[in-house]
């Protein structure tokens, strides 16, 4: 075999791997106007959010989360809120403020338009878990 | 060295003499382009590029300007290598630059390098001579490696993150003594990585390039420039993100002064992606400049 089709062989083998992707889910993404209703990676969380502001916007917004045990059990706790645009990098987190039976996730700011995963760091009893979700900003 | 000097002397003279001989692999004005002609043996090739963000694309396709006092803007100086085998044209980059952004609230500065690429280039075929019959294009076959040497993270990240092979085919083809067209098509898988703090795998990436180049003269050479990029939905977490895929299309033009009696080259490009919903999406939007000089013996 030429020794340039050999250099090919051995780009395609490369290559190939690394196009291949991992199963598709869909994706909850938060609709503007109404409350968002999501469950946790590993199940163990419902989780229902609320944007403060009016409309959904490039720049700093805040929102409640509401959790439940998916299952009976002690009330879940929220620890952390960040927000990734992963293809490019970015990476945006926010602080976490209990209120009342809530918490209330503030300032965090989506500053590029396109679509922001939001990843909120939960705990059930010593389990902790993960909840997702997308914001898509105009 | 004198029979280096007769060799380059003998291909002017027969670049002169003979129409076709201007329809080289050599036009050097774009990624696929090869720095040197099958005449030569190695150059090099200093560029600074100026990006200007000028909006960006939302997930549907919308196109958004930035606000005052937004800014996205890079300056990057690029020095890329050369040497060719016969045919096959080895080719090493490296970058370096700034990168000054603010955005929303947020601001940031990123100085440092930029990735680094390796290419391989191979001229496979070259077109018929006018003399011969049939109308096949010159075939170049790509095949490159983007190293992730850059900062990769934060609001003005200056690279991929992530290792990027890709394999591409250049088409060329001379339509008239003076216009030469020129297509390439590139697919990139890039590996996985943790440069978030999280696994991530980016989308793989499909690009395509027309290029049609104006031999105003025997040294000057203008092009126009039309660029199609798609990239795959990212992989976070081992979930891949739907939604995430980006688009963007570009128009450029692009001046190059090669002559055939000299070793030195320059030019200058300017890309835009114009402003206009759908033809973007997660993405931004920029208007590049690049100013080149370059060396080949």
């Amino acid at each position: 075999m030429p020794r340039f089709l050999r250099l090919c062989c051995l780009l395609i083998s490369l290559a190939a791997p690394a196009a291949c992707s991992s199963a598709s889910e869909p994706t909850t993404v938060f609709a503007p106007g109404e409350p968002l209703s999501v469950r946790s990676q590993a199940a163990l969380v419902d989780a229902t959010i609320t944007l403060q502001e009016p409309s959904l916007e490039r720049g700093v917004h805040n929102f409640m989360v509401e959790l439940r045990a998916a299952k009976q059990g002690p009330e879940p706790t929220l620890l952390s809120a960040e927000a990734t645009m992963a293809a490019h990098g970015h990476r945006a987190s926010a602080s976490v403020l209990p209120s009342g039976a809530r918490y209330r996730v503030q300032d965090l700011d989506l500053f590029m338009s396109g679509r922001w995963l939001v990843s909120l760091g939960v705990t059930l009893e010593d389990c902790s878990d993960i909840v997702e979700f997308a914001f898509d900003v105009p | 060295m004198k029979r280096a000097l007769f060799a380059l002397a003998l291909g002017a003279l027969l670049c002169l003499a003979e129409p076709s001989a201007r329809a080289c692999s050599c036009s050097g004005q774009g990624p696929a382009s090869a720095l040197t002609r099958s005449d030569q043996t190695w150059g090099m090739r200093a560029s600074e590029r100026l990006v200007l963000g000028q909006g960006q694309y939302d997930a549907q396709g919308n196109y958004r300007p930035l606000e005052s006092p937004e800014h996205d803007r890079t300056v990057e100086y690029v020095l890329l290598a050369a040497y060719r085998v016969r045919r096959l044209e080895l080719a090493a980059s490296f970058a370096y630059g700034a990168r000054l952004a603010q955005l929303s609230n947020e601001a940031g500065r990123t100085l440092g390098f930029g990735d680094s690429n390796l290419r391989l280039r191979y001229e496979a075929t070259d077109q018929p001579e006018p003399w011969q019959p049939g109308i096949a294009p010159a075939l170049a076959v790509l095949g490159t490696v983007r190293l992730p040497s850059a900062r990769s993270t934060g609001i003005a990240p200056r690279g991929l993150g992530a290792t990027e092979f890709a394999l591409g085919v250049v088409l060329e083809r001379s339509l008239t003594r003076a216009f030469r067209l020129a297509l390439l098509a590139q697919v990139a898988g890039r590996l996985p990585d943790t440069s978030l703090g999280v696994s991530r795998r980016l989308g793989p990436r499909a690009s395509a390039e027309l290029t049609l180049s104006y031999f105003a003269t025997a040294d000057w050479v203008l092009s126009a420039l039309l660029s199609v990029r798609w990239e795959g939905n990212v992989t976070v977490r081992q979930r891949q993100q739907d939604g995430t895929a980006q688009r963007l299309t570009e128009v450029g033009a692009a001046l190059s002064w090669q002559p055939w009696s000299s070793p030195f080259r320059a030019g200058v490009a300017q890309h835009y992606a114009p402003a206009l919903d759908v033809l973007g999406a997660n993405t931004a939007q920029n208007a590049t400049s690049e100013l080149w000089l370059g060396y080949v013996r």
